[in-house]
Order: structure tokens, then sequence, then C-alpha cells
């Protein structure tokens, strides 16, 4: 029997059940992915912006309520009622008046449309009335009626409305009469509370209530928010900074301001982060900033995923520990393993500077990234690593090609060994000793291989076999030479001026540098006594360009005996007479060790037999610089030194032109897995402990990490570190690199030069050095000053303020000087030293400071016409005694003032060829406003100059008589230039 | 005798609050002394000038100590006054007075606000520098014709003036804020009067031997005697 149908039919009951039951879960399912797809972290944090921004409205709004004047509302609120009772009870006039308003109205209503009426008539009569008259039709005569009559209307309305006008005048003003108390009254209590009212409109649209809300509500609904949702996402394209995806390049779109609503608005300060107004709104990000965000978006600056919207798909990046663990716990934060351009770390922001602020010696406002260049530069790591923006640099350390001619065996082996313990501020890395060499008998071969490098050095290095030296010097005289005459702004005698504690702390690293950075240019001389020899520190306080070409230690003209005298100080200058505990023991000779070493480096390319037949045929000395030779070469010393044999060696380190783009699987960790597995905690601890990345690995002597020890402070790693990562790989198109105008380039290509000759070691310049200062405060101490009157006196003692130079000097003569100076200031015992510069060099230092200034440059003419007559009677009276009495203490050619040198003033006849005249008015105007705390008093009062100048001199005029001045001094001394034949 | 009496109640009355008033404050005393031997006296060099600076003869004063080791110039001063009083300014400005090509007198103490006349009474060209960080510094010509500039200070400092024509000579300002300031005389006795009572920091200054402070308790009504010694250097 076939099987009935509801036999096979499964039953209903139970399929109904199922059926509802799976629909009403797909159901569900179906909301949960709506709400999944819909609900979005970002959404989140606008909604709370929103509620953020209501809050302060709703605080501004109390605050504004607060700050409208109650007293004066009040005040309004009752006049406005007395107007309004006054108009009341004038109500009939009021009534009176508005119909008359209405009256005249209606009529202009009217007659303004008859107006009108035979306008557009008189037009088309016009029209028809020139075609007839063109075709000569019999029409012609009546339509010019026609016209004439419609042109009589028209002039007769036209009146009628300019006297409506009138009429309509008086009736406003009659309204007015009665009611613009009321009006007024109103204006003013509306002025009062205009800002309440905005707010309150801002209030409105922030949080909006009732049937607003609802609406927004919809808006922003699933499915219906394509329309136009209020919470949405907020994206800046830029076509000018692609993205580089590898395959293509596409506009960057960032959309970080969907969550950073506050970014570039400027109430925000202080609020929890995503809703913080960007820091430096005036410089950032904001609309009147060199980086506005809607043309320079936010991941140009700052990196990450410019196209999330979600916090780990960003690629924020934490910058402390805390932070790390912190952002663990609250975003489940994981590094995103894919995004090539990770965030940078708030701390290093500033390494994205140089993509765009390029060819520039100083990014300005960059203060990190050019301290953390500045090290660079002053350490050397471009020696050994090739870094782009470096290429051209020199060699950073001292030549070796003569060394035997400056110093002694002995102190070169011990030097290598530990150069710190020897001077611990020198900028020498520590290549022995380190971590990974602390194996059994490392430290012999150590020894064996420094020993090796000194004999290398000593028996390649030129003798220039000096001479004995020509005198006795005086160290008495020596010292007071040294510390006065200007060896200080490059140079410190760092155990004088620092206790030892201080210096040990800074040893440590616990403490920041004591001394400034600037007079660590050249090294500390506290222990020079100990490396130099005698004969070789004469020749080279006399003449250092005469052992080194490219040195860069100025001579400072000094005479035979000052030579002499100095020489004899220096070498007073030793660790015995410091009285501290001699450094670390000189290195051993390992014959052992030595032979070992070099039978293993040997055997790399022969069998070990042919090796040690090589070996065993060299003498003792040979195998010393045999071995010292491969040591060179393997740790790269030619990258910082000039040594025979290895002019043209290149040098051994990675390149690091786009180290900030590397990958860290890129990067050898080892076995420090304590680390982040990021790029920049990699680079800190490469700088901070170079050769810990061979820790726990198993590698003969000739293979482990070379890097030596910096001794970084943390501060000083995290700088280097901020410009490793802003060597990236990124190519920023040439519309977007900052461009820098003509002037600006004669002021870096300066600036370059100052840094390289470390002029603000003397100098304040750009508002910064006058390291030399420290140095001469300490010596007025040391005279019984108290450290305030030091402070205060040391500027007056120390060489000038030379920011606005090139307003103030001639060029022509500032270039002269600058190859050959010549004494200025009398009084001071520093001296401007010889630096030997080429012209081109000094051309540009000359138009650097002409730049800055913005001054015509090079060609200027003067007027040179000496005063006469009545200006140059009125100019010697105000030099004579009994007025300013100039030359009390100006020096005038030959003639020198009263007194010691130190109370002096400058010769004025050299004004002629040095000074720019517009600058003397200036000077003579206000000196403390060009100088501060120059020792030229004001003559003329800023606040009341008639009332200080003299008033019998040229009418008493303040002008009248200060030009006559400046033509005085600055045509002084033209007899004696033209009796010398000398251009003045 | 019944017109006179209400005048009289009144006036006693006022005599009464006015005594109560005064009654109130009392005054520090004291000597200040110097541990060590006096430094010898020294003569300065008349460099420039002779015929006006040379007339006097210009001994170093920066350290005047006497035989009894009293301190002269030290400026005793309260360094936290409770009751926000400002120094009056005086009926005629104080001066200083560079006269011998010296600054008489070497420390002149000016109300803060208050006008300070320098006057120039040698004839010949002088400056007034000021080394001054609170105040702006100024450095400021008194030619022969210029006998007399006013200068108004506003924040109270003590600062170091100076000459730079005439290099030896030093004068010090002390710009007070409130009046309770004292200079020590010639046998280190100085008077500091109408302070409130009350426990203060009392701050003795010198120019050479620096600042030191000490607690001073002053009583309602007559004085308290605050001595201070300075170490030897």
């Amino acid at each position: 029997m076939p099987k009935t149908i509801d036999e096979t039919l499964r039953p209903t009951g139970p399929l109904n059940t199922l059926f509802a039951a799976s629909s009403i879960l797909m159901l569900l399912v179906l909301g949960w992915m709506t709400w999944d797809d819909y609900h979005r972290s970002w959404k989140g944090y606008q909604q709370l912006f929103f509620r953020l921004e209501a809050e302060k409205t709703r605080a501004e709004i109390e605050q504004a309520r607060q700050d409208v004047d109650q007293n004066a509302l009040d005040d309004l609120r009752s006049k406005l009622e007395a107007a309004r009772a006054t108009a009341g009870q004038h109500a009939a006039e009021r009534t009176a008046a508005e119909d008359a308003l209405q009256t005249v109205d209606n009529d202009i209503y009217r007659d303004d449309l008859i107006y009108r009426k035979f306008r557009s008539t008189f037009d088309a009569v016009k029209f028809d009335y020139e075609e007839a008259a063109h075709a000569g039709s019999r029409a012609e005569a009546a339509l010019n009626r026609e016209m004439e009559h419609l042109a009589a209307e028209m002039e007769r309305y036209r009146v009628i409305l300019l006297e409506h006008e009138k009429r309509r005048a008086g009736a406003v003003e009659g309204l007015k009469a009665v009611t613009g108390q009321i009006d007024a009254a109103q204006k003013q209590i509306e002025q009062l509370e205009s800002g309440t009212v905005l707010l309150e409109k801002k209030l409105g649209a922030v949080a909006p209530a009732g049937l607003m809300k609802a609406a927004i509500a919809l808006l922003n609904a699933p499915l219906l928010d394509f329309i136009a949702p209020t919470i949405r996402i907020q994206q800046v394209v830029l076509e000018r900074s692609p993205i580089d995806i590898n395959f293509t390049r596409i506009p960057r779109a960032d959309r970080c301001q969907t969550c950073h609503l506050a970014a570039d608005r400027a109430d925000y300060e202080g609020f929890e982060q995503p809703f913080r107004t960007h820091p430096r709104l005036d410089l950032f990000a904001g609309a009147n900033s060199p980086h506005p965000v809607d043309r320079f978006g936010c991941t140009p600056c700052h990196g990450g995923r410019d196209r999330a919207v979600e916090f780990n798909y960003a690629v924020h990046m934490p910058d402390t520990p805390v932070q790390n663990a912190d952002w663990k716990t609250k975003y489940d934060w994981e590094r995103d393993h894919y995004w090539e351009f990770p965030m940078l770390e708030r701390s290093r922001t500033e390494a994205s500077c140089l993509k765009c602020h390029q060819g520039v010696v100083t990014v300005p406002k960059a203060a990190h990234l050019n301290r953390g260049r500045q090290i660079v530069e002053r350490v050397g790591c471009y020696g050994c690593h090739k870094m782009r923006g470096f290429l051209d640099r020199p060699k950073v350390a001292p030549r070796l090609t003569r060394i035997a001619s400056k110093t002694t065996p002995e102190w070169t082996a011990r030097w290598l060994k530990d150069p710190k313990a020897f001077r611990g501020s020198t900028r020498m890395p520590r290549f022995f000793g380190l971590a990974n060499n602390q194996a059994p008998g490392d430290r012999e071969r150590e020894d064996a291989e420094i020993l090796g490098i000194v004999a290398y050095l000593m028996a390649k290095s030129e003798d220039l076999a000096y001479p004995p030296l020509p005198g006795r010097g005086d160290p008495p005289r020596g010292e007071r030479l040294v510390k006065s005459i200007g060896c200080m702004g490059c140079h410190a005698i760092e155990k004088d001026e620092v206790s030892s504690e201080v210096l040990q702390a800074r040893d440590r690293r616990e403490s920041p540098d004591p001394i400034a950075f600037e007079r660590r240019f050249g090294p500390d001389l506290s222990r020079i006594g100990d490396k130099a020899r005698p004969e070789w520190l004469y020749q080279w306080v006399r003449n250092p360009r005469s052992y080194n070409p490219e040195t860069r230690m100025p001579d400072l003209r000094l005479s035979q005996q000052e030579a002499l005298d100095i020489t004899a100080y220096l070498m007073t200058l030793t660790e015995a007479a410091s009285g501290d505990e001699p450094p670390v023991a000189a290195p051993q000779p390992r014959p052992a060790a030595r032979d070992a070493a070099l039978l293993a480096l040997m055997s790399q390319r022969q069998t070990p037999a042919d090796a040690q037949a090589t070996i065993d045929a060299m003498s003792g000395t040979d195998r010393d610089a045999r071995l010292g030779e491969r040591t060179i070469a393997r740790y790269g010393c030619f990258g910082c030194h000039l040594i025979p044999g290895f002019e043209k060696t290149p040098a051994i380190g990675t390149d690091l032109s786009e180290e900030g783009s590397k990958h860290p699987d890129l990067l050898f960790f080892g076995f420090q897995h304590q680390l982040d597995h990021t790029a920049p905690a990699w680079f800190y601890q490469k700088l901070k402990s170079p050769r810990s990345f061979d820790e726990g690995k198993v590698a003969p002597f000739y293979d482990r990490l070379r890097m030596p020890q910096f001794d970084f402070t943390d501060a000083d790693a995290a700088s280097v570190t901020m410009v490793l990562q802003a060597l990236t790989k990124e190519k920023v198109p040439l519309e977007s690199v900052r461009r820098l105008t003509a002037r600006e380039e004669a002021v870096e290509v300066g600036r370059r030069l100052v840094r390289d000759y470390n002029c603000q070691g003397c100098h304040i310049l750009d508002g910064q050095g006058g390291a030399i200062l420290e140095s001469i405060a300490f010596n007025l101490e040391k005279e019984g000053k108290s450290e305030e009157e030091a402070q205060s006196l040391a500027p007056s003692f120390g060489p000038p303020i030379i920011d606005g130079e090139g307003d103030k000097v001639q060029p022509d003569w500032l270039f002269a000087f600058l190859k050959s100076p010549e004494p200025i200031r009398p009084w001071l015992a520093v001296r401007m030293p010889t630096f030997h510069l080429t012209d081109q060099e000094a051309s540009q230092l000359v138009s650097h400071f002409a730049a800055k200034d913005k001054r015509t440059f090079p060609f200027e003419t003067f007027d040179r016409r000496p005063p006469a007559g009545g200006d140059l009677k009125a100019a010697m009276t105000m030099f004579s005694p009994d007025y300013f009495d100039c030359w009390n203490c100006h020096q005038q050619g030959a003639r020198k003032p009263q007194g010691p040198p130190e109370g002096w003033a400058p010769d004025l006849t050299l004004a002629a060829r040095r000074l720019n005249p517009d600058w003397i008015s200036r000077w003579i105007q206000d000196p403390q406003k060009l100088m501060p705390g120059t020792k030229m008093p004001t003559f003329y009062d800023p606040a009341d100059p008639k009332g200080s100048a003299p008033p019998d001199v040229l009418g008493g005029e303040p002008d009248l008589q200060i030009e006559a001045l400046t033509q005085y001094v600055f045509t002084l001394g033209q007899k004696r230039a033209a009796a010398m034949g000398t251009q003045p | 005798m019944r017109p006179l009496r209400t005048p009289t109640l009144i006036g006693s009355l006022l005599a009464a609050t006015l005594v109560a008033g005064a009654a109130q404050a009392g005054e520090i005393v004291g000597k200040v002394k110097y541990a060590g031997s006096a430094p010898a006296p020294k003569k300065l060099a008349i460099t420039k000038d002779q015929a006006v600076c040379g007339k006097v003869e210009h001994m170093e004063e920066s350290f005047l100590v006497a035989a009894d080791k009293g301190v002269k110039n030290v400026v005793v001063s309260l360094t936290d006054p409770k009751d926000g009083k400002k120094m009056t300014a005086p009926p005629k400005n104080p001066t200083i007075d560079q006269s011998g090509c010296r600054f008489l007198p070497r420390i002149q103490i000016v109300p803060a606000g208050a006008n300070l006349d320098i006057i120039n009474s040698d004839g010949i060209l002088h400056n007034i520098h000021t080394w001054s960080k609170e105040n702006p510094a100024f450095n400021k010509a008194q030619p022969k014709f210029k006998k007399v500039m006013t200068e108004k200070f506003d924040k109270p400092e003590i600062f170091r003036i100076s000459c730079d024509v005439h290099s030896w000579m030093t004068g010090w300002l002390i710009v007070a804020g409130h009046p309770y300031y004292a200079l020590s005389d010639d046998t280190g006795s100085f008077k500091v009067a109408d302070v409130p009572a009350g426990t203060y920091a009392l701050e003795y200054w010198h120019e050479k031997l620096g600042k030191q402070t000490k607690q001073v308790t002053v009583p309602a009504a007559g004085s308290v005697t605050a001595d201070f010694e300075y170490a030897a250097k």
C-alpha cells in the first residue's frame, strides 16, 4: 500500500515550531548582524564628544549668564518697561503714527505699480517707434506722440514717488519718536544677551532636544545613515602627500579626526584623549598655523594608518612602558605587524619634520630633533654609517698620520683601552672590555690587539722631528692666558671648574653635563700634560694647521713667549697633579694571545699550517703591527680618523639612510626578548648597549658585534633614536618640501659654518651661545666677587653679542675682519682668533649676517660728507666734557683715554670703515636696546628723549642732534685715512 | 563747662584709641657683628678725572667693620610681614648723590613705586647702571647739564648700581615693598620700628657677607633684641 500524504509529510506541528524557532533565530541574528555592523567604536567616541561639548556649552552659558552684568540688564529692563509704559500712555499718538506710516507705504506701493506700468509700456512703445523710424513707416509720428506722453507720465510718477519717500522718512521719524526708546532699550538688551543667545543656539545644535533629537536619531539609524548623518567619518584627503603601498601610490585619506574631534579647536586643552586640543595650535593643526590640518592632515607628521578609524588598526604606538601596559588593558593593544609606517611615539614626533624641512642646519622649533642631529654630528656616527644628510661631513676625529710626533705609545695604549678613564667627556667610544668580550682569554687578546694597533700606528706615523722648545715658559702666566684669551670658549679644564663628585655623577650618566655643550667642542684639557709632548704642544698652539691642515682649531696669534707660557702651564695639567687615582692600567704585552689571534685571523684564508709558518717568519714587532692592522680594519677606526694605509677604505657600518623605514623583522634581536618588537626599541637598545645582541650567542672573536660603546645618557639615546626614525625611505613630492628662499639659504649656509667653527662657544648668536661666559664668571668668582656680581659682570668681559651684526657693520669690513681680525674692544682680554677661512667661507658668513638682517648686500653707498657749519659745531659741543664727554672713554686713533684699558671704549675712528651709519644713529638713541648690558649709557632716555637732550644744542631737538653726532662719528679720521692712502 | 565736655570726651577717646593702636607695635633693635678679623682698609685707585674725583680720598667701603666687630651697612628687614602695609613715600624724594665720584649714600632705601632723585653734584659725566633683575635694568648717562634724574622702581629688590665711566663707583639700592627696613650704622646697631606683634623671619643682608635669616618674636609693646654675628669667612 503506497504511503498516504499524511504519512510521508513530516508532522506539521513540530515543523511549525522548527520554522518559527529558526525564523526568530534568524531575525535575532539579523538584528545582531546589523547592530554589529553598525556599532563602531568611533561612533561611541563621537557621541561622547557631543556630550562633552554639550556639557561644556552649558557651562559656558552659565558663565555667560553670570558675566552679563545683572545690574545693567535690570536697569535696561526697567528702562524698557518705562518706555513701554510711556508708549502705552501715548497709545493714541502711537496708533496715529503707525497709521500715517501705513498710509504712506500704501501710497508708495500703489504709485510704484503705476510707475512701473508706465515705464514698461514706454519701453515697448519706444521699441516700436525705433523700428518704425528705421523702416520709415507712417506710424512713426503717432508712436512718437505716444512715447512722449508716456515719458511725461513716467516722470510725473517718479517725482511723486520721491515725494512719498520724503513723507515716509517723516512718518518713520514720527514713529521713532514714540517708540524709539523701546527699540533702543531692546537692542541694548539683545547686545548684552547676545553671547548667551549664540551659546544657546550652539547648544541646540550640539544637544538637540525633543523633535530635533528624534530626527537626528533617525538620520543616524542603520540603513538610513547614508543620507546626512551627524555621526560620520571625518576625513581629509591629501593628493599632495600620497602613500606608497608598494605597487602604487594612492592619495592619503586621514580619518584621525573621526575620533580626535577637537584636535584643531582651541578650547579643549587638558581634556582626556582623544578629545584634547593639539599642542602648539599656533604651529600645528590650527587654521592660522604653518601646518593647517586641512592641507597637511595628520599622518604625514605622525605616521600610522591613515584610513583606519579604530584604535589598534590606526597603529598607535605607546610612548612609555607604562602607556604600553595601559593600552594593553584598555584597548587590548598589539603592534600591527603589517603596516610599514607605524605612528611615531609622542615624544619622538619631531622625527618626521626632516622629511619636508630639508637642507637646513636646525629645523625651527624642533629642539629635540636638532639636539639629536647635533649629537650625531658631534659624535660622528656618519663616520662608520652612511647617513643621508651627513654625506659631505669631514671626519670627526683627529688624523693619526703623525701620531708619533704628538704623543707616546704608552699613552696611546692606555687611551685605546679605555678612553673615558682618561677623559670622561671624550667623544671617542670604548671598543675594548665590552660585554661580548668577557670570556676567559678575551682580555689578553684585547690587550694584544691594543698593543698591535699602537705598533701599527707608530710604525706608519710620520715623524715631524719637532725642535726643542726655544725658551722657558712661566706656568702661572700661562694659566692666566689660557683662562682669559679665549681658549675656554671651545675647551674646558673640567677638573678645575667642577667638583669631582659632579664629574663622577656625570661619568655614571646620573646627571646632565655640567659644562656647556659648546665648551666640549675641543677636548677637555684637564690631563693634557700626560698626553702631549711639549714640543708638539708648543707648535700646536702657535700654528695648529702645521700639524693638521683640516683642524678647526684657530690660531690666537700668540707671541713666542705666550706660547711657551701656555705650553708650560698645560704640561702641568696631569693626573699626578690633580691627585686623582690612576686610571685603568696599561695593556700588558701578551705574545701568546697575540700569536693565537693572528693564527685565527690568517687561517680564514689559508690552512693553519701555512698561517703558522708565516707568523713564525715575522718578528715580534711585525706581528704586533700585523695584528694591529687587522684590528683597525675590523673595527673601522678609519671611519673617524685618517689612518695611513686606510685612506680610501670604505666605512664598515650599516647604511642608515633609510633606517627609519626598517621593518623590525629585519633587525636582529638576539636573546633580548624583554624588548618590544619595534624598530625604535631596537635602536635605543643598540645605542645604549651596542653589543648586547651578542649575549648568549656563540661566535669567534672576529665575528662578534663591533659597534663601540658611546655611553649615551637616556635622553641622548632617545634623541639619536629620533634621528634614526627621521631617516625614512618616504619620498615627499617636491611641492610639499619646504623650499628655502635665496635669503633663507644664505642664512643656512652660514649657519653651517657657524656650527662647524663653534662661533657660539664665545658669541651669543641666534639668541644662544656665549658658553665662554661660564668660564669668565667662574674666574671672577675666584677673584673674590660674589656669584651674583660675577654673573652680571661676565658679559662685560666677554665677546660681543653678534645678533644684528649684519645690520651693524659694513660687509667688506666684516670680510676683512673675519679673514684677519684686529682688536676693537680694548678692555677685553679675549681675542677673536684667526680661523684661516677661505674666501668662500668668509663670504658665506658675511652674506649670512646680511641675509639675517635683510640688509642690502654686498654693495651699498654711504654719505661720507663730513658735517659742516652748525652741525659740526653742535657735534663738537656734544663731544665736549661739559656735555656727553665721549673722549672720556672712547679711543681716538692713537690717543688713549684716561685710566686702565678695562675702562676704555672702542676707537671711534674705526667707524668710517666699519659701521653702518644707520646703526650708529640707533646706537646713540638707545644702546641698551641693541646690546643689553653694554657699558655705553643711554644719553637719550627712551621715555623722554627731548627732556634728556642738551637744550642749547640745535634747538634741543634729539633727532637733529643724533644726526649731527652720527655724521661726525662716521666721518672721523677721514683725513688720517686719506693721508695713509687707504679708502675710508 | 558743658560745651567743653563733649569735645573733651571725644578727644580723649581718640587719644585712647591712638595710644591703644600704637601699643600694638614693638620694635626690633640689635647689633650685627662679624666673627672674623676686620679687613684692612684699602684705598681705591682713582684713574680718571683726577681734578674732580681726586679731591677726596676713596676707601674701599664694601666691608666696614668697627673696632668692636660691628658691621656697617647691613640691611635688616622682615621677610614676611603680615599686615600688607606699604612703605610710605617720604615727603622729599630719597636721593643718591654722585659727589666726589662716590655714591652718597652708598646704600639707599627707596619705597617701591616712589621716586628716587639721582643727583650729579660733580659736574662731570657720570652714569647710573643698575644691575636689577625684577625691575627693568637700565644704564642712563648723567652729563653735566642733567643735574637731577628721577627714577622709579616698582618691584621690591636689592641690587647694585655702578658707574661705567668711573669703574670704582659702587652703590646699592633697596627697593622696599614694606616699611620694616633698617640699616646698621658705624657700630653695627640698627632699629626696626613700629613692627606689629608677632613672629617673623628677620633677614640680615650685607653686600659681602651675604644673606642670613633668624626668627624673632616682636612683643605687643617695647623692643626685642635681635643681635646677629656673621661667621668668619
